[in-house]
């Protein structure tokens, strides 16, 4: 097991976000986590990057305890978020938000081969080189979001609500992209509010209500889950 | 017509020693959203460092010294920043915005009373390590070797900076920390290292300014960085506070309407200057004159 998060305990004041949260991802798995609005999907993702304090509980990656480490330490064991919203850089260009990916890196040969990388992924990225980020549109702004990423090299990308506000074959797109850096040996903790699309692309899931795991499972098992599918596939 | 092309050269020479303090309110502003009240008396230090290293190095005096107390002073306040912040900023960076105000007006306060308990209350006179002579003649205005040397110092330093803030590595982070401090952490961005590097870089240039005005107005003391402070602060607000270029602009409209006020109208009025300036913009046009919501800010 390579993350391991034992029952952690967040809040916001008096506002309890997460109550007791234990859970785990694999080397090389997609896992996900499922759940309605409130119920503090990106609060865990946050206290993984070390953005927002933890109460208590430990959070260990690799035998690395993650909660004592600043989040660009973080992000330089190889745990890296896309956040929600993607947090793009609207003041600086394509180019820069791709380079400043790259910056716990020393090498600045590697730099170049890994830019080609993403374009591979992200070919539209590359004829956007020199624009500033705040005129790419939403979906080009994910996908520059999921680049910046890659420019870190992660090792376990933490992605939260990869799909908001994306067309349908956006999403699509964008899921097939993940599925090939899967592939490449990154693992992956997907937040999706898309539970059918969420629990096909994931091998594992975790279903997260108002501040704890209320079920765990294979995809499958959770797909057939009379609960969730009440719940959270509408059917 | 001459007269006024002078007293033109004169508030840019003014106007580039506010440019220089003002660089520092408003990379301050714009990476920690903190208008930093002590800046002002960051170049008053900047100002005594370059009095009390002129006299223990035993200077002689000539435009060599100049270039020996110049970086040695920026390294003195560079230094007084990098303290400042984490000693005084850090513990309160997370806490509401107003207890990071009042503590940098604490800051101010204690920079200028420990210097008077320091240095003495009395006038210290900068050394005349450069006598004053007209070095340009452009047909009857005349640029003194000071204000030339003070234009082109400042010129240089500016030039250095945009280049840090353009083109390095670290400037791309002091960019990028301006418009998020979270994003940038989550891409690996060290960010209080990226802070602790701005107050350098700001308070450098603030030691800069110290030196330079001591060159041109040699009556130093602990109060000193109260006025210049407050314009600066003012140039920096008119160019559009977390705006570089803004600062500049700011800056130069402002030394020279200072300039040309007390030319033209009265020297009583120059103080008041900047405070009307203040007022007007804030009425209408907070964002001040190249601080528009897009403007690249650091
Ligand atoms: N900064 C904050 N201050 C106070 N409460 C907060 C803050 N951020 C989140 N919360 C609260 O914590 C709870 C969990 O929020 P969180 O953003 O983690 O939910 P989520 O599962 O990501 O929801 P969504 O699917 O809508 O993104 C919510 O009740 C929210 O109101
Ligand atoms: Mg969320």
């Amino acid at each position: 097991m390579s993350l391991i998060i034992n029952n952690l305990h967040v809040s916001y004041g008096a506002i309890k976000a997460l109550r007791g949260v234990s859970l785990h991802v694999d080397e090389g798995e997609i896992v996900t986590i499922i759940g309605s609005n409130g119920a503090g999907k990106t609060t865990l993702v946050k206290s993984l990057s070390g953005v927002i304090p933890k109460q208590s509980g430990k959070i260990t990656y690799k035998g690395l305890d993650l909660g004592a480490l600043p989040s660009h330490q973080i992000v330089a064991s190889g745990v890296v978020q896309v956040p929600e919203g993607r947090l793009i850089f609207q003041n600086l260009t394509v180019r820069e938000n791709l380079e400043l990916g790259s910056y716990c890196r020393k090498k600045s040969s590697l730099i170049q081969s890994d830019l080609e990388e993403v374009f591979n992924f992200f070919p539209r990225l590359k004829e956007r080189i020199k624009q500033p980020a705040d005129t790419l549109s939403g979906g080009e702004q994910q996908m520059l979001a999921i680049g910046r990423a890659l420019m870190v090299r992660p090792q376990l990308l933490l992605l939260d609500e990869p799909s908001l506000g994306l067309a349908p074959n956006l999403v699509q797109q964008i899921f097939k992209i993940l599925k090939a850096i899967h592939e490449k040996g990154v693992s992956i903790l997907l937040i999706e509010q898309d539970a059918f699309l969420a629990l096909r692309t994931a091998a594992r899931g975790y279903v997260m209500e108002t501040g704890k795991i209320i079920l765990e499972g294979k995809s499958g098992e959770l797909l057939q889950n009379s609960d969730v599918k009440r719940a959270y596939l509408g059917v | 017509m001459s007269s006024f092309l002078q007293q033109l050269i004169n508030g840019v020479a003014w106007g580039s020693i506010y440019a220089l303090i003002a660089l520092g309110y408003t990379m301050v502003y714009g990476i920690i959203r903190l208008i930093n009240f002590a800046h002002g008396d960051v170049y008053m230090i900047g100002a005594m460092s370059g009095y009390f290293l002129a006299r223990w190095l035993s200077l002689q005096n000539g435009p060599a010294s100049f270039f020996i107390i110049l970086p040695l002073s920026m390294l003195v306040c560079a230094l007084l920043g990098f303290v400042i912040e984490k000693l005084a900023y850090k513990p309160v960076r997370h806490a509401p915005r107003i207890t990071a105000l009042i503590t940098a007006i604490g800051v101010s306060l204690f920079l200028e009373y420990g210097g008077q308990l320091l240095f003495g209350a009395d006038p210290k006179f900068f050394p005349t390590l450069i006598p004053t002579n007209p070095f340009i003649n452009l047909g009857g205005v005349f640029v003194s070797n000071i204000q030339f040397l003070i234009i082109i110092t400042s010129l240089v330093l500016m030039i250095i900076l945009h280049w840090i803030v353009m083109r390095t590595k670290m400037g791309l982070c002091m960019r990028a920390v301006s418009f998020s401090h979270t994003a940038s952490a989550l891409v690996g961005i060290p960010v209080d290292r990226v802070i602790s590097f701005t107050f350098i870089l700001g308070s450098a240039l603030a030691g800069a300014a110290g030196v330079l005005v001591g060159l041109s107005n040699p009556k130093v003391e602990p109060l000193m960085g109260i006025m210049p402070g407050i314009k600066a602060f003012v140039a920096a607000v008119l160019g559009g506070i977390g705006s570089i270029p803004g600062a500049l602009v700011g800056s130069l409209i402002l030394g020279i309407s200072e300039t040309m006020v007390t030319a033209y109208i009265s020297s009583t009025y120059r103080d008041a200057l900047a405070f009307i300036i203040l007022i007007l913009i804030l009425l209408f046009k907070p964002t001040g004159l190249l601080g528009g919501r897009q403007q690249t800010k650091v």
